[in-house]
Parts: structure tokens; C-alpha cells; sequence
């Protein structure tokens, strides 16, 4: 009962920080030294500059008073309405939304190789602690973890350029682009239209990518895991339980690791944010399609709408996921209360 | 005040001291960071091609020459020394990172010491306030704040200390809660002096060294960053004859299969940085911790 007591002053919450992420961009829109208005419009030059300027400002509401513009900005935000791209010329929403899915696609299959493996080896380093095999699993995830991922990202495009890899570029090859399906995600649409040769195909282009994503939160994750193991061991239960003569197997799969659920799903949800960075560098790398590459273009092209849509729309994700990682916590943990 | 900055410094030189003792890798990380710097500051003075490394002399002819006795680390694509590059970038870079990190520090330590002992709608104001910053990206940040203000390097350093601060305001908030319920800090509250001086001669003294070593070890992760953030969009760099790492790396990209050294040096450099400064605070966590500083005994 207290668990569900949590979880919805949670989703309050969350919801009460999403508006002020929409409130924080509308501040910065209007609060910022220059006319809002020529900022929206791209800082335009030439001919058909005044033009645009008005336009921008008829749509930003200028001579609205304040608190009539941050409904109206709220309010379009609500509704999906998030302006024009400047460079692209197309509705904002549609643009990031679909390169951002483009990068979470990477983002999940990366934790989905990050995770078991992390936690398979700070097992086994904290079940050897102070051994051999913890100095060298401890010492692989400092550097796995302490590399920038362009270099690893590099090194691996580098190793596949070489062996003549032939997926490398792209999403999908270019005879499947017209493909397209309900979640964005190549490799689960092809799934759930059981297309399964573009699955195979998308598949590998996708898991050099992955793999190189994945050695952050390897490093991270690994070490976590083996310091909070460590701490469980050393608890009472745990003793009772060795002494009690039951597998070594049993303790730690019954015992020790429901106890470090909780922290987990805590550090992925911070881990998030970070992730996100290190997706624009991976994508920039194999120069695949995503937030990355599209950022880089709206910076060249001073594209402000585009670049506020795509960090609300990130900051809202992130939200998101550390709310769910809040409720997993508190689902797992019963004694975390608000 | 004197005293003060004494103690906090008794504090962390004494951590340091304990770990160098014990640990092999907590010296070599020491040597490692001292190492770089010492370059960080010597750097503009030492490069053995002072204009090469400003970006000043450029000449194609001895472009993409591989590591000799008179280029260290080769020349790059446009012909200068990398070493020299590095060097001028390893400035920059720590110069930068120290900036953030200071503010950032100073910042954290003050709301969040101020949320604790502050009244309770201004503690849950700045609890979300902080959460919400919290779920800021900081690369697009750091773009949008590059298009406000015109693309200075400034705007990178601002968006770094916009999403680090929020991280030590918690640290800080969670450390003088537990705080401020002790005779010391009540007792000057009720004698009516007052909150500032509170935090500056009773609380922030007493939570600033954990803090301390925190920053640190959160060095090598900033330079790491901001370096990512200039990688990907050159924000804060006005033309390619900047030395900086990201831009650095970001415009070897393309030499990778011809000159391998133009981006490994600079990589392997920003590797370092950030293993050294991980290992350091780790190795004092470690040597710290209840647990992890005994051996696992326990055979099952």
C-alpha cells in the first residue's frame, strides 16, 4: 500500500518536472539577450529575413502578455505542435522523434549486452574480492569505463574497415528505406512484421554500434555491482545462510542479487543521460543516422526549434526512465519511501 | 577562516597519505595526474613547435608525417607537430575543467548546504529545483546556450556547470542534514546570527573534504565532456586552428586509416586523463570502505 502511496507521488512529480522543462525553455526562448523572434526564425539574412521574422513572431505571440505566451507555449507543446525546422523544413516533433528512436535503439540493445555481462562480472569479482580475477575485472572496467567513446568507438570501426565488414554506414540498406512500422525501431518492426531479412540485415549494422556503446555502462555497472555485492555479503543474512551449508549458487542467486536490483535500476536510470552523449559521438563515428548527426546539423544551421524540441523531448525521457527506475526501486525495496 | 581551510586540507592530504601507502595504482595515478598537470601548465612553454601547436604554421609538404625523433608524435594533416597540438589543448582542456569544477563545487556546497538549513518550501524548492536541472542533457544545453549566446566557449562551461552543480547541491544537501540537528549548527541559528555565516563557519567546513575528493575524481569525467561536446559540434571552437582535443580527434576522423597516430595520441591523452583521475578517487574509496578494504575470506 505504502508502495503504491510512492509510486503515485512519483508520477506527480514527474509530471510537475516535465512542465517546468517546458517552462525552462520557454524562459530561455524569451528571458535570453536579442529578439526572440529572429533567434526562432534561425538568426535569418537576406531577402526574405523580414519576412520570416514576422512570421516568427506572429507564431511565438510576441504581443501576447507573458503569462498568455507560456500557456500558449504549454499548450503547443501538449498538442505536439513544436514549431517549423529551420534547416529541415519540416515539423520538429516528427524530426526528433524519430532520430531520437533511432538512438534509443542503440541505447537499449546496449544495456541489453551491458547488463548481463556486468553483473556476471562484478559477481565474480566480488565473490573473489581482493583475488586475482576482482584486480582484473576492476582494472578492464576502469579503462572500459575511463576510454572516450570515440576511441573506442574508432578502434572498432577501424578493425571492421579492415576486415572488409560490409555493414557499416547506414540503418537498413538503402533498398529496404521505404520500410517502416509502428515503434520506429528497424530491428523490432522488421520483427513484428516478420520481416526477418531486414531484421538480419539492420541487426548488423546495428551491433557494432551497440558494442561499442556498451563498454561505458560495463565499466560503470561492473563495478557497482561488486562493491554493493560485496557490502550484501557481509550481512547477516548471508552469513546464515553460508554457514547454514546451503550452494554457493543458491546464496548468490537467491540471497545476495535481489538485494542489488534496486540499485541497478537506479544507476541505469542515471546512466541515461550520459548514455545519450555517448550515442551522438557513436552515431557521429559510423555516421549512422540520429540525434547526433541531426544536432550537428541544426547547430550549423542556428536551428533553435529544432534544438529546443530535441532537448525537452530528451530531458522528458529521461524523466521518464528515472521514474521507472524510481518505481522499480520501490517495488524491489519496500523501505524506500519519499 | 585560515584555520579552516587548514583543517579541510589536513583532512584530504591525510586520505591521500593513508591510500599512497597501501596502493600501488593510487601511485601511479597520483604520478600520472601530477604529470599532466605539470604539462597542462608548462605546456605552451615547452612545445617544441610553439607556432605549429597555435595553429599559426601551416605547411602541407610535411603533412602526415609518421612519429620521428624531430615530431614525437608525427604531424597531422595540415602539418603540425601533434605534440605541440596536445600540448596546447592539455592547457585549455584542464583550464577549463578546473573552472567548472570549482564553481560547480562552490555553488553545490552553498544551495545545498542553504536547502538544508533554509526553510522547509525553500528545501523543497530547491530539491525539485535540482532535480529538474538534473534531467537536462548537457550536450543539448551546451548547443542551445552555444545559438543564445553566439557560440563562445563560454556556453560549454556554463552548460557543464548548469548539470554538474545539481550533483554536489544533493551530495551537500544530504550531508548537512544530517547536519544540521547538532548543537553546533542550531545553537548560532537561535542566537539570531546568520544563515550565510552558519554554512560558511560550521557547515561547510565540515562537509567540504568527502566533497573535495568527489570533485576530483569527477575531473577526468568533465575533460572527458567537454572534449565529447567539442568532438560533435565544434561549439566554442572558432576555426580548426584551435588546439582542442575534441576538435582535434573529431578532424583526425578522417585520417584513421591513412595516420593512425593523429587521433590515437590525442585519445590516448584524454584516456589517460580520465583513467587516472577514476583510479584516484576510487582507490581512496576503496581503502575507506568497510568492505571492499578486506579480503573476501569466506570459503562456500
Amino acid at each position: 500500500m505504502l508502495t503504491l502511496n510512492y509510486i503515485i507521488k512519483r508520477i506527480f512529480i514527474s509530471i510537475l518536472l516535465i512542465l517546468g522543462i517546458v517552462a525552462i525553455t520557454f524562459i530561455l526562448t524569451q528571458f535570453t539577450p536579442g529578439d526572440p523572434a529572429v533567434i526562432w526564425a534561425g538568426k535569418p539574412r537576406g531577402p526574405g529575413a523580414a519576412i520570416a521574422i514576422a512570421k516568427a513572431r506572429e507564431y511565438l505571440g510576441l504581443n501576447l502578455p507573458i503569462y498568455q505566451r507560456l500557456a500558449l507555449h504549454i499548450y503547443r507543446f501538449f498538442v505536439g505542435d513544436w514549431g517549423l525546422s529551420v534547416e529541415f523544413k519540416q515539423p520538429v516533433s516528427y524530426l526528433v522523434v524519430r532520430n531520437f528512436v533511432a538512438s534509443l535503439e542503440i541505447v537499449i540493445y546496449s544495456f541489453a549486452i551491458a547488463i548481463p555481462l556486468s553483473m556476471w562480472m562484478g559477481t565474480k569479482a566480488s565473490l573473489s574480492r581482493g583475488g586475482l580475477a576482482d584486480k582484473c575485472i576492476y582494472f578492464v572496467s576502469v579503462i572500459l569505463a575511463g576510454m572516450p567513446r570515440f576511441l573506442v568507438a574508432a578502434l572498432i570501426y577501424l578493425a571492421l574497415y579492415i576486415v572488409g565488414y560490409g555493414y557499416l554506414g547506414l540503418r537498413v540498406a538503402p533498398m529496404y528505406t521505404t520500410f517502416s512500422g509502428p515503434t520506429g525501431m528497424i530491428t523490432i518492426d522488421s520483427l513484428l512484421l516478420g520481416r526477418l531479412d531486414i531484421f538480419i540485415d539492420s541487426f548488423l549494422r546495428l551491433i557494432p554500434t551497440a558494442i561499442a556503446l556498451s563498454t561505458y555502462p560495463i565499466g560503470v555497472v561492473a563495478r557497482v555491482v561488486r562493491v554493493s555485492l560485496s557490502e550484501t555479503l557481509e550481512e547477516e543474512y548471508v552469513r546464515e545462510a553460508i554457514s547454514l551449508g546451503l550452494p554457493r549458487k543458491v546464496i548468490v542467486n537467491k540471497y545476495a542479487r535481489p538485494n542489488i536490483v534496486p540499485v541497478i535500476a537506479q544507476l541505469v536510470g542515471l546512466l541515461f543521460s550520459y548514455m545519450i552523449l555517448e550515442t551522438m559521438v557513436i552515431e557521429n563515428v559510423f555516421s549512422r543516422e540520429g540525434l547526433g548527426t541531426l544536432i550537428s546539423r541544426a547547430i550549423a544551421a542556428s536551428d533553435y526549434p529544432l534544438i529546443i524540441g530535441a532537448t525537452v523531448f530528451t530531458a522528458i525521457v529521461l524523466i521518464v526512465v528515472n521514474t521507472l527506475a524510481d518505481i522499480v526501486q520501490a517495488i524491489t525495496n519496500p523501505r524506500v519511501q519519499l | 577562516m585560515n584555520s579552516h581551510i587548514y583543517a579541510v586540507l589536513h583532512d584530504v592530504e591525510s586520505m591521500i597519505v593513508k591510500t599512497w601507502r597501501k596502493r600501488l595504482s593510487f601511485r601511479i595515478a597520483c604520478v600520472l595526474i601530477a604529470v599532466v598537470i605539470v604539462l597542462a601548465i608548462l605546456g605552451p612553454h615547452i612545445a617544441p613547435y610553439p607556432r605549429q601547436g597555435m595553429g599559426i604554421d601551416i605547411d602541407r609538404s610535411r603533412a602526415l608525417k609518421p612519429p620521428s625523433l624531430e615530431h614525437i608524435l608525427g604531424t597531422d594533416s595540415l602539418g603540425r607537430d601533434v605534440l605541440s597540438r596536445i600540448l596546447f589543448a592539455l592547457n585549455r582542456a584542464i583550464i577549463s575543467c578546473i573552472v567548472v569544477i570549482a564553481v560547480s563545487l562552490i555553488l553545490g556546497i552553498f544551495i545545498g548546504s542553504y536547502a538544508a538549513i533554509g526553510s522547509k518550501i525553500f528545501e523543497i524548492l530547491i530539491s525539485y529545483f535540482t532535480e529538474l536541472l538534473l534531467a537536462l542533457p548537457s550536450v543539448l544545453l551546451a548547443s542551445l546556450l552555444s545559438i543564445l549566446m553566439g557560440g563562445g566557449y563560454w556556453s560549454i562551461l556554463i552548460a557543464l556547470i548548469m548539470t554538474w552543480f545539481p550533483w554536489y547541491s544533493r551530495i551537500a544537501y544530504l550531508q548537512a542534514r544530517s547536519l544540521r540537528d547538532l548543537d553546533f549548527v542550531k545553537l548560532p541559528i537561535y542566537y539570531g546570527l546568520s544563515r550565510w555565516y552558519v554554512i560558511q563557519k560550521h557547515i561547510a567546513p565540515n562537509i567540504v573534504a568527502p566533497m573535495l575528493i568527489e570533485a576530483l575524481s569527477d575531473t577526468g569525467s568533465v575533460v572527458l565532456e567537454i572534449s565529447t561536446i567539442t568532438f560533435l559540434f565544434g561549439i566554442g571552437v572558432k576555426s580548426i586552428e584551435e588546439p582542442d582535443l575534441g576538435m582535434m580527434i573529431a578532424y583526425s576522423l578522417r585520417d584513421i586509416t591513412v595516420a593512425p597516430w593523429t587521433f590515437l595520441a590525442p585519445s590516448a591523452t584524454l584516456a589517460l586523463i580520465a583513467i587516472s583521475f577514476t583510479l584516484f578517487s576510487e582507490m581512496i574509496y576503496e581503502e575507506y570502505h568497510p568492505v571492499l578494504k578486506k579480503r573476501w575470506w569466506l570459503w562456500f
